[in-house]
């Protein structure tokens, strides 16, 4: 599986693998049944007798660790891999293994119940500003009642991307990247602080002062249709109401038929690449990962296009 | 006023996670052969030809998939040993085995790999690097890696059993 | 669809984790006085349940002998957030304010009916007969009348 993403990927660059320099990949070893999941894979990313690093978190972060390789000025192209798989597992176990063993693991809180709390609480949340009982009359956009409480389901995959230095074709214009609190009493479950942090040093980065400055399309790494209102407002795209009321929309693609964890965030990022590609003219988008519980980790990376070939 | 009680409690908890693991192509095709014709086989490299035992899918060194399949000997030579007289699980039954025994580094007769696997001897400290080993298989195949019980130890190489298996 | 040959991996690893000097404290007072301890920052003022060695927002030591930083909140409070399917053993995991703290308690409702879950629902814990000092000690919160 991995072995095949690398191969494509390869290929689409036109490159062969002793011109790539250094290898990010991105795994989880509860989830792959495996302590240290790169090691199984380091034939299969050709990093044999190369600089290797691993990433225990989602392939975006991988994706922003490659960058900083290059940023540095010691690379010049970096491949990046992430694969993840929920087929081996039984998913309920391994994500309660995620949660510290003090206390939240001892009372048996799972990835699942996390998801369940955080999509409650943006419901209630929704009530509470409109005034409405039922989800069902909060959201008037057709296309959202259908997925109303429809989760994005997990899979098996594997993504890999290469990136360079240089300034033409699809530039990695900025990325952030925040954690939240891991226990899950300290935050607001309905909003999404973390990622607003996490959108404001990708702006920056990118020295875009009006954050939502044209960008026309985001791509998505949800878990449940209910995250995408809050986690909206928190990249200023539109407020939490607007967004109850008009997402999702073509600006805002999710991949509904599901993602791999931990490779959620890379999957967004070629889907991204892939539709820029066949922009013509000046376009520019923004690709979400995320990880943890009730998406703990927020990643946010903007890609810029010249409409020139690349 | 200080709170001095110092009794440190633990947290309790047991890992009790399954995984079903996909062996994936190589390896099955490396039961396979194993079952079927109680050899050995390993994997070939069409660019840099070596033969790796464990098979892998993909040679590391030239970043190409292996699809060559090579029959391998009975026996083997050790590239590498430990006496072990600490008493450690053994993973295959998940009991202790009985110490002192041999951990070696086995390179069978047409691989240029090596297995680490047990080497079955009547005296431990006796087994030197370069000593010939012989594959020994468990009398009902099931197609995985207990199929391989250890290697049985036969002693420094002679003329007639080094280099003469293809 | 093509058969892939499996193997099943399983482990059975026993685990002691040493809680730390503060949840240790922290659990010997759920055992011993059936009492929630919440901690106190100096600096922000912010009382977390449960207790912390330190705040996590200014990121100040909360020393785990201060009885000054200790705060003992009441065993009842509200519910914020639950999980809508129960778990396994039937129980609802659940955000819960108890009244002096600045954060929510995560813990889990029941011995109730499902359909009298709401936001601001007054709780109470249900202690279990025997405390082993761990989060268990307390079964659950389930509802109670309030004036
Ligand atoms: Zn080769
Ligand atoms: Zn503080």
């Amino acid at each position: 599986m991995v072995y095949r993403a690398v191969r494509a990927c390869l290929d689409d660059a036109s490159l062969t693998m002793p011109e790539i320099e250094a290898v990010v990949t991105a795994s989880a070893d509860l989830w792959d049944g495996k302590t240290a999941s790169n090691i199984a894979i380091t034939e299969a990313v050709g990093a044999v007798m190369k600089a290797e690093t691993r990433i225990s978190g989602d392939g975006l972060l991988a994706l922003m660790h490659g960058a900083m390789m290059i940023l540095s000025g010691h690379y010049q192209r970096v491949l990046v891999v992430a694969h993840g798989k929920c087929s081996e597992a039984d998913v309920d176990a391994v994500s309660n293994w995620c949660f510290d063993p003090v206390y939240q693991q001892t009372l048996g809180v799972t990835d699942s119940q996390a998801l369940s709390l955080q999509c409650q609480a943006i419901k209630m949340r929704a009530a509470e500003m409109t005034g409405e009982e039922s989800i069902g009359a909060l959201v008037r956009a057709p296309s959202w009642s259908d997925s109303c409480g429809l989760t994005v389901r997990q899979g098996d995959g594997a993504c890999a991307v290469v990136i360079e230095a240089g300034d033409d074709g699809i530039v990695l214009e900025g990325f952030g990247y925040d954690l939240d609190a891991h226990y899950l009493g300290d935050r607001d479950l309905s909003r999404c602080d973390g990622l607003a942090r996490a959108a404001k040093r990708a702006y920056e980065m990118a020295g875009l002062p009006d954050s939502q400055t044209d960008i026309n399309r985001h791509y998505w790494s949800l878990r449940a249709a209910l995250q995408l209102p809050p986690w909206a407002e928190a990249i200023g795209a539109c407020s939490f109401i607007e967004g109850l009321a008009t997402l999702p929309n073509e600006r805002h693609q999710i991949q509904w038929s599901g993602l791999p964890p931990f490779a959620a965030g890379m999957q967004r990022l070629i889907a991204g690449v892939k539709d820029l590609r066949e922009s013509p003219g000046s376009d520019r988008s923004l690709i979400h990962g995320c990880h943890g519980p009730a998406g703990q980790m927020q990643a946010v990376c903007l890609l810029h296009s010249d409409g020139g070939p690349c | 006023m200080q709170e001095n009680n110092s009794e440190y409690l633990f947290s309790s908890i047991t890992m009790d996670l399954s995984w079903n693991t996909d062996v994936g192509e190589t390896m099955a095709g490396f039961f396979q052969r194993l079952k079927a014709e109680r050899r050995l086989y390993g994997t070939r490299c069409s660019n840099c030809l070596r033969v790796y035992l464990p098979p892998r899918p993909v040679c590391g060194n030239c970043w190409q998939q292996m699809n060559d399949w090579v029959e391998l000997g009975e026996q083997g030579t050790i590239v590498g040993k430990t006496v072990c007289y600490y008493e450690i699980l053994d993973s295959m039954t998940g009991k202790p085995r009985t110490t002192p025994f041999v951990l070696g580094l086995i390179q069978i007769d047409g691989a240029d790999t090596t297995l680490n696997h047990f080497v079955e001897t009547p005296d431990p400290d006796h087994v030197s690097i370069g000593d010939r080993v012989e594959t020994v298989l468990r009398d009902t195949l099931q197609g995985n890696v207990g199929d391989i019980v250890h290697f049985q130890w036969l002693g420094p190489p002679t003329t007639s059993s080094q280099g003469s298996k293809k | 669809m093509k058969k892939y040959q499996q193997l099943r991996a399983s482990v059975h690893l026993p685990f002691s984790f040493a809680v730390g000097a503060t949840a240790s404290r922290f659990y010997r007072a759920l055992r011993d006085e059936k009492t929630i301890y919440g901690t106190r920052c100096d600096n922000c003022q912010r009382v977390s349940v449960p207790a912390r060695s330190f705040c996590s927002h200014c990121c100040k030591t909360i020393d785990h002998h201060q009885t000054g930083q200790w705060i003992a909140l009441p065993e009842y409070g509200t519910l914020i957030g639950w999980c809508e399917t129960p778990n396994k053993d039937g129980f609802f995991t659940a955000l819960i304010q108890l009244e002096g703290a600045d954060n929510l308690l995560l813990h889990r409702v029941g011995q109730c009916d499902a359909v009298l879950l709401h936001k601001g629902l007054h709780l109470r814990a249900a202690w279990k007969a025997s405390a082993a000092g761990t989060i268990t000690d307390i079964v659950c919160f389930k509802p109670e009348r309030r004036a």
